[in-house]
């Protein structure tokens, strides 16, 4: 039934969180008994109607189902009761406790790799062998995972709870980053990446913690992305940014990403997530409205490069040097790089692959173009390197 | 340790190996995959093979021989050939195994070594 497939998408989270209060913070009772609830939905609704309101009818079949297990296990009845019994029936009457359950799959005691997955698992729903597929690791290895991380929070008592004001920037920080990876964190690798899933997710935060500039950021960052979707492909090829049809880029999503970040930019407490939109709210406003921003978007790659100098940002910075024109400049930047740290780094050899062409230097260029080929996982992004591959020097 | 990415290729996909206007999944492209795992010092082997028609199975029982023409199993994806890395695990391997260009046709599959035999 589509009301459950419904339901199911948008309040699994706001479920799982409600059921592991109640369930003693076990994230695996609440989706066990969530989906044991989920199925007599299945089995009663399409006879007996849908309940007037569909997530209480899960909630209260979901408890029934805790309630029996810790009667089953013989463990103090009186402590769950009373836990039940504060639990309204109505879950618009409950404060959303998707946020904490976010915070607890991301508390710091949890390993980083599992955090995003778990988040995925217990606020989306999604099945693990699409989590195994996006993340590229083998779905039987990802359920152990998940089983123990689930185990992990249950034994270290992490507690169910939005963190403090003086805690909360650096552990919404690597919130944003689970949620982050989920989007695919490289936009020349992003074969499968969960893109809705997690401008969903994002939403959800930037709901929950609106006072958080970092969360509008990243989700005004993601938004710029994600509204060049179409535009980023042509018949099975990649297309690069200044190569783009603008005609194609999705304008609402656009006109959404400006808004948060001027939202965000309000609170004057400028991050990361920040920055990177504002580079791509200045490379819209060059390549749509044709406005000069180049110094604005080489100014903003400094800012990135001094706040936080992650290889990606110095990699994105060089780019930008080189697409408006200064191939030495581009040069500098690279070979300050830990070169020994970026052989295996497919975006390092396109750069240097294009610092070479620009220099007239075709068989560096080639060489390095070669590498990035072998490094590519994206069929549409190795179609496009390939056709930038000069022929071979003759002799 | 060791795994072995091996590559499944369709008819088309053969033909595919000489195809200039494929460079993406042509022998061009296996260069550039096999260039990569060395200088990524993970390459530790491997081999790409002649097309199916190429292939004789040999089979003894109860002292008879029988020799045919053709590859093993007649399954619409052959054995194109392998490659064998070393990583610190099947992640690690996943990763790489994405990386091949039969990942994006018909699929590679991955399956970790045995330990070499005591000497």
């Amino acid at each position: 039934m589509e009301i459950i497939d419904q339901t199911a998408r948008a309040s699994y989270g706001k479920l799982v969180a409600i059921l592991t209060k109640s369930s003693g913070r076990d994230v695996a009772l609440a989706e066990d008994a969530l989906s044991e609830a989920f199925l007599k939905a299945l089995s009663t609704w399409p006879d007996s109607g849908v309940p007037s309101s569909p997530e209480a009818w899960l909630i209260r079949t979901a408890r029934n189902a805790i309630v029996d297990r810790f009667r089953h296990v013989q463990v103090t009845q009186v402590s769950i009761e009373l836990l039940l019994d504060r639990l309204e029936t109505r879950p618009q009457e409950y404060p959303d406790q998707r946020m904490a359950l976010m915070f607890v799959c991301c508390h710091p005691a949890i390993s980083s790799e599992i955090r995003t997955p778990l988040i995925l698992q217990t606020v989306l729903g999604l099945r693990v062998e699409q989590i195994a597929s996006a993340f590229l690791v083998s779905p039987s290895a990802l359920e152990k995972r998940l089983v123990r991380a689930k185990r992990k929070i249950k034994e270290a008592g992490i507690p169910f709870e939005i963190p403090s004001a003086s805690e909360l920037p650096e552990r919404l920080e690597d919130v944003l980053q689970a949620i982050y990876a989920a989007y695919g964190t490289s936009w020349h690798e992003r074969t499968e990446a969960l893109e809705d899933e997690a401008i969903f997710l994002l939403r959800l935060v930037s709901s929950l913690l609106p006072q958080e500039p970092e969360g509008k950021g990243l989700l005004a960052l993601m938004l710029f992305c994600s509204s060049r979707k179409h535009a980023r492909s042509n018949e099975g090829c990649f297309v690069p940014l200044d190569a783009q049809d603008v005609n194609l880029w999705n304008l609402e999503f656009i006109a959404e990403a400006e808004k948060l970040l001027s939202e965000a930019s309000s609170h004057q407490r400028p991050g990361r997530f920040q920055l990177e939109a504002a580079i791509q709210s200045a490379q819209v406003a060059r390549l749509y409205q044709g406005v000069d921003t180049r110094a604005e978007i080489l100014a903003l790659y400094r800012g990135l490069v001094s706040s936080s100098p992650s290889v990606g940002a110095w990699i994105s910075y060089g780019s930008a040097v080189l697409t408006f024109g200064d191939p030495a400049e581009a040069k500098k930047i690279i070979d300050s790089l830990d070169q020994e740290s970026l052989l295996s780094y497919q975006p390092f050899w396109v750069l240097k692959a294009e610092i070479s062409f620009a220099f007239g230097d075709q068989e560096n260029g080639r060489e390095g173009l070669m590498r990035a080929i072998g490094l590519t996982a994206d069929v549409s992004v190795k179609k496009f390197l390939s056709s930038r591959l000069p022929a071979p020097a003759q002799g | 340790m060791q795994f072995a990415i091996i590559v499944y290729e369709t008819e088309q996909d053969f033909k595919d190996r000489l195809d200039p206007s494929k460079p993406h999944i042509n022998m061009s492209a296996y260069v550039a995959y096999s260039q990569a795992l060395s200088a990524a010092g993970v390459a530790r082997g491997g081999a790409g093979l002649q097309l199916p028609v190429t292939a004789t199975v040999v089979k003894t029982k109860d002292g008879k021989r029988m020799v045919q023409d053709g590859p093993f199993s007649d399954s619409k994806e052959q054995l194109g050939g392998f490659f064998i890395i070393e990583a610190a695990s099947l992640d690690e391997a996943l990763a790489w195994a994405a990386k091949c260009p039969a990942a994006g046709a018909a699929g590679v599959e991955v399956r970790p070594l045995l330990p070499p035999p005591p000497m």
